[in-house]
């Protein structure tokens, strides 16, 4: 019993990071349509910003964050701009597949030796891990670091969209482009915050996920991205409790499966979620189907 | 329309000839080893690429499912047809046929078996299903080994005997290609693509869209497994990174790049994709061996922002089009 | 010889929700062989979730639907299509990319003679079955006069023609029952006068059944011999032109309550 609770606290830290890269995907996908493949690779380089910030120039761990936050962000902000918008009109495979070059090109432009270099690394720990035994569940405090900081930032996410007036302006344009643009909101700055937003949180996400997995290499942010996704639209896609639910649930079904199945099935446990809630209500679990009008 | 008509079978004929001409100038070049080997494994690799990239234009630029998951048909033909030769003890060169047959069997059966559920999807849900297929199933193969030793797992399958050659990838790279090209002109190729144009036109007007996305899925995915089984015998090696979602990624970049629903796009990007990416391998520096695979992605981008219809549009050089008898 | 008089079409109780709303509620429809009838209605009366029940688009929620005496409420879109139940669209649904002549032979693929096999190695099968796709395809081009655009994108062509293809679209594979939703949309006057003789000429060379949905009254006014009026999911006045031109229940659904209470209050004082 004691070790099912400790797998869903393990599972709940996971979630957690997942919850974060998943609220970006469902932000841009609400808002342009687009299934934005280069989302992990930015949580990628939030991971290595904080790595750079605690150990090269020793800030200490909040401000690392918001500098990994704000670099992430930035990033967001400049591949919409160069490479999503051009494509703004254009079919939609072609804003895909420049988001599966994106993607490659993040990866493998950091894997150069005078980027980031293709090796692992070893995420520094900013303070001492301390572990809390609460009946025979041990608790550390990197875990409730990153769960508070999640939280923190999932509910300043929802109170801004939901109080304030560019909160509002991002709703407007993910129901409706051409109306919102028509009651004069300025419809590039509203898709470049979403995007700074959302890159910014998945930035968050490296940061904490670097500090919960002290290992990052270029390509870490392909799977977590992926299953990201897959939390996203298991709560349904372009609602934001939706990722965050999703999220819970991606990380959770993944520590119980890594440690009652087996350790290699992880992954293909991830993507069978995913058919099945596809297959069986692909609005996701808080999700509306819409029905296409003739 | 006589003229026409002869018109037609003359350019049959040209086609023909030209196609034994270019078969027997390369395979006289790979003889005699003026072509050296290395070189005839990128020839073979771009025949190859070309096979499995025609299945999925098919897939996605004829019939309009975007699969993300083809490198997963690539590897379970790859697989099965390693598997059957190696377990058969088949060593001749000759009998790489029945490695095929399996291969293209078992990819189509399991293409058609996920395609009931997956087909139903609509368009970018489609893609992230399939790309979650490709996934699992490449789990299947890191951990295939438990079932099946001989299939390695992740360590990888050795001991394949290498029965490909020039002859088997040429013959059937213009096989597929005419295949291709036969269907797509034909009352059922117009039904697939229809299903691409408008769903629900095409059920208005009678077209069983169902029936016809799997037709063309599986089809697509035959053409994966048989590429994917020329390819075993080709490295004589395989390792289930050969078959991720990165690989699926390449086909469709391939199919992109040359124009959706052009098979003449598709067979020459193919061939450059190939020629480009592996035949640098030689070329380059090791210092910036490295920076192709920063390039590669870039180019991409630019080239979805420039032209997104890709290099040929959907345009087909001449032989390849179907030549409309045009009565007045 | 016996002859069997039944109904093209017959809806009992059909009604169809989404969620709460009731698009459509009760419709009961019958229509004889060779009538041209109308569908009316002020916006969001229901009109065209009708036309998608009855090709098979939506399930309906309740009711059933025969067509020729059989049941198809339960089939699937192309199953009714080949049954012989075809239609137009409110926005035009052309093949855009394909040619004029690909858009026609599309809808007669079902009624083809071979298959994928066949097609592959172009046999001789193919080729003959080919043959005749492609005359009969032209043949119904030229009754439409569109043979001069058969190798044109169907994306290219004026609206008007675009309009005339999809009608030609419905028509190749002999239907009997035609389903048309607002064929005159985004039409001025003389196109319109065009379309009443097209319908009225398809409705006599074609021997069809047709049901159609339009706005403009001139058309329907025009060349309908039944009207059905809807409202908010359900008919509520049925019969010839003039009967339903001077039903007061018409005149409320368009006009709205306090307009009608206006014209009679004038009625009264002149």
């Amino acid at each position: 019993m004691s070790s099912f609770l400790q797998q869903v606290i393990n599972g709940l830290q996971l979630g957690s990071v997942y919850a974060l890269i998943a609220l970006g995907y469902t932000l841009v996908y609400g808002i342009i349509r687009l299934i934005n493949f280069a989302h992990g690779d930015v949580f990628m380089v939030g991971a290595y910003l904080g790595f750079y910030a605690i150990l090269r120039f020793h800030m200490p761990f909040p401000i690392a964050l918001l500098f990994a936050m704000a670099g992430a962000g930035l990033l967001g902000i400049i591949i919409e701009k160069l490479a999503y918008r051009p494509l703004r009109n254009a079919p939609k495979i072609a804003c895909l597949i420049t988001a599966l070059g994106v993607s490659l090109f993040l990866e493998n432009f950091s894997s150069l030796k005078f980027v980031f270099g293709p090796n692992y690394l070893a995420y520094p720990r900013p303070f001492p891990v301390v572990n809390f035994n609460i009946g025979n569940v041990t608790i550390s405090n990197i875990q409730i670091i990153v769960f508070c900081v999640a939280i923190v930032l999932m509910v300043i996410l929802q109170l801004f969209v939901s109080k304030t007036k560019t909160g509002m302006a991002m709703r407007a344009v993910s129901f409706d482009k051409s109306t919102a643009q028509l009651m004069g909101i300025n419809i590039d700055y509203i898709i470049s915050i979403t995007f700074g937003i959302g890159s910014a949180l998945a930035g968050a996400g490296g940061v904490l996920y670097g500090i919960a997995y002290p290992q990052i290499n270029p390509f870490m942010g392909i799977m977590p991205g992926l299953k990201a996704f897959v939390a996203a639209v298991l709560g349904g896609i372009g609602i934001i409790p939706g990722a965050m639910l999703g999220a819970g649930i991606m990380g959770m079904v993944e520590v119980l499966t890594s440690a009652y199945i087996s350790s290699a099935m992880r992954d293909a446990i991830a993507f069978l979620v995913l058919l099945i809630v596809l297959l069986v209500k692909p609005a996701g679990l808080l999700g509306k189907s819409s029905i296409e009008k003739v | 329309m006589l003229k026409l008509n002869i018109k037609n079978k003359i350019s049959k004929i040209k086609i023909i000839l030209f196609c034994i001409v270019l078969y027997l100038l390369l395979q006289v070049l790979l003889s005699t080893g003026i072509i050296n080997s290395y070189w005839q494994q990128i020839i073979c690799y771009a025949g190859i690429m070309t096979i499995s990239a025609l299945g999925l234009n098919l897939i996605y630029g004829f019939t309009g499912q975007f699969s993300l998951g083809h490198a997963a048909f690539f590897g379970i033909g790859a697989y099965t047809s390693a598997f059957v030769i190696k377990i058969a003890h088949l060593n001749n060169t000759f009998y790489l046929i029945l490695g095929l047959i399996a291969a293209g069997i078992l990819a189509g059966l399991i293409a058609y078996v996920i395609g009931l559920p997956i087909l139903r999807l609509r368009s970018d849900y489609l893609g992230i299903a399939t790309l979650g297929f490709g996934i699992i199933i490449k789990v299947i193969f890191d951990n295939a080994d438990a079932i099946l030793p001989v299939l390695g797992g992740s360590r990888g399958m050795i001991g394949i005997p290498k029965l490909t050659n020039f002859t088997w990838v040429f013959v059937l790279a213009i096989l597929g290609i005419v295949i291709l090209r036969n269907l797509i002109n034909s009352a059922p190729g117009r039904a697939l693509i229809s299903v691409r144009e408008d769903e629900i036109a095409a059920e208005a007007v009678g077209v069983n869209t169902t029936k016809y996305k799997t037709l063309g899925f599986v089809i697509g995915s035959v053409y994966a497994g048989v590429a994917g089984g020329l390819y075993a015998h080709l490295y004589a090696f395989l390792h289930p990174s050969n078959f991720d979602f990165l690989k699926s990624i390449d086909v469709l970049l391939i199919v992109v790049l040359g124009g959706m629903a052009s098979i003449s796009g598709t067979i020459f990007a193919a061939v450059i994709w190939v020629f480009i990416l592996e035949g640098l391998r030689v070329v380059l520096p090791e210092a910036i061996l490295d920076w192709r695979l920063v390039i590669y992605p870039l180019l991409l981008i630019l080239i979805m922002i420039f032209r997104p219809s890709g290099i040929f549009g959907s345009r087909e050089i001449k032989f390849l089009a179907y030549h409309e008898e045009k009565t007045k | 010889m016996k002859t069997n008089v039944y109904t093209i079409l017959e809806t009992k109780g059909l009604s169809r929700y989404f969620g709460g709303l009731k698009a459509v509620s009760n419709f009961n429809l019958v229509l004889m062989p060779g009538e041209l009838v109308g569908l009316i209605g002020p916006n969001g009366a229901g009109k065209t979730t009708v036309f998608n029940l009855i090709t098979g688009m939506y399930a309906p929620s309740a009711g059933s639907i025969k067509f020729c005496n059989d049941e198809i409420s339960n089939l699937k879109p192309h199953q009714i299509a080949q049954k012989g139940v075809t239609r137009t669209f409110q926005n035009i649904r052309l093949f855009s990319s394909l040619s004029v002549l690909d858009n026609i032979r599309i809808a007669y693929h079902y009624k083809v003679n071979y298959g994928v096999t066949h097609a592959i190695i172009h046999s001789k099968k193919y080729q003959d079955n080919e043959k005749l796709i492609k005359e009969k395809s032209l043949e119904i081009l030229d009754i439409f006069h569109l043979t001069s655009r058969a190798y044109e994108t169907a994306k290219n062509l004026p609206y008007g023609e675009q309009r005339r293809l999809e009608i030609a679209r419905a028509l190749i594979g002999k239907p009997k029952l035609l389903l048309l939703d607002e064929p005159g949309a985004g039409m001025n006057p003389s196109e319109i006068k065009n379309l009443m003789e097209l319908i009225n000429f398809v409705h006599e060379r074609f021997d069809l059944t047709i049901l159609l949905i339009e706005h403009q009254m001139r058309v329907v006014m025009g060349i309908c011999e039944r009207i059905a009026v809807m409202d908010f999911g359900e008919i509520i006045s049925e019969g010839s032109p003039d009967e339903i031109q001077s039903d007061p229940k018409v005149i409320e659904a368009y006009l709205g309550k306090t307009t009608t209470e206006c014209i009679t209050e004038q009625e009264d004082v002149a």
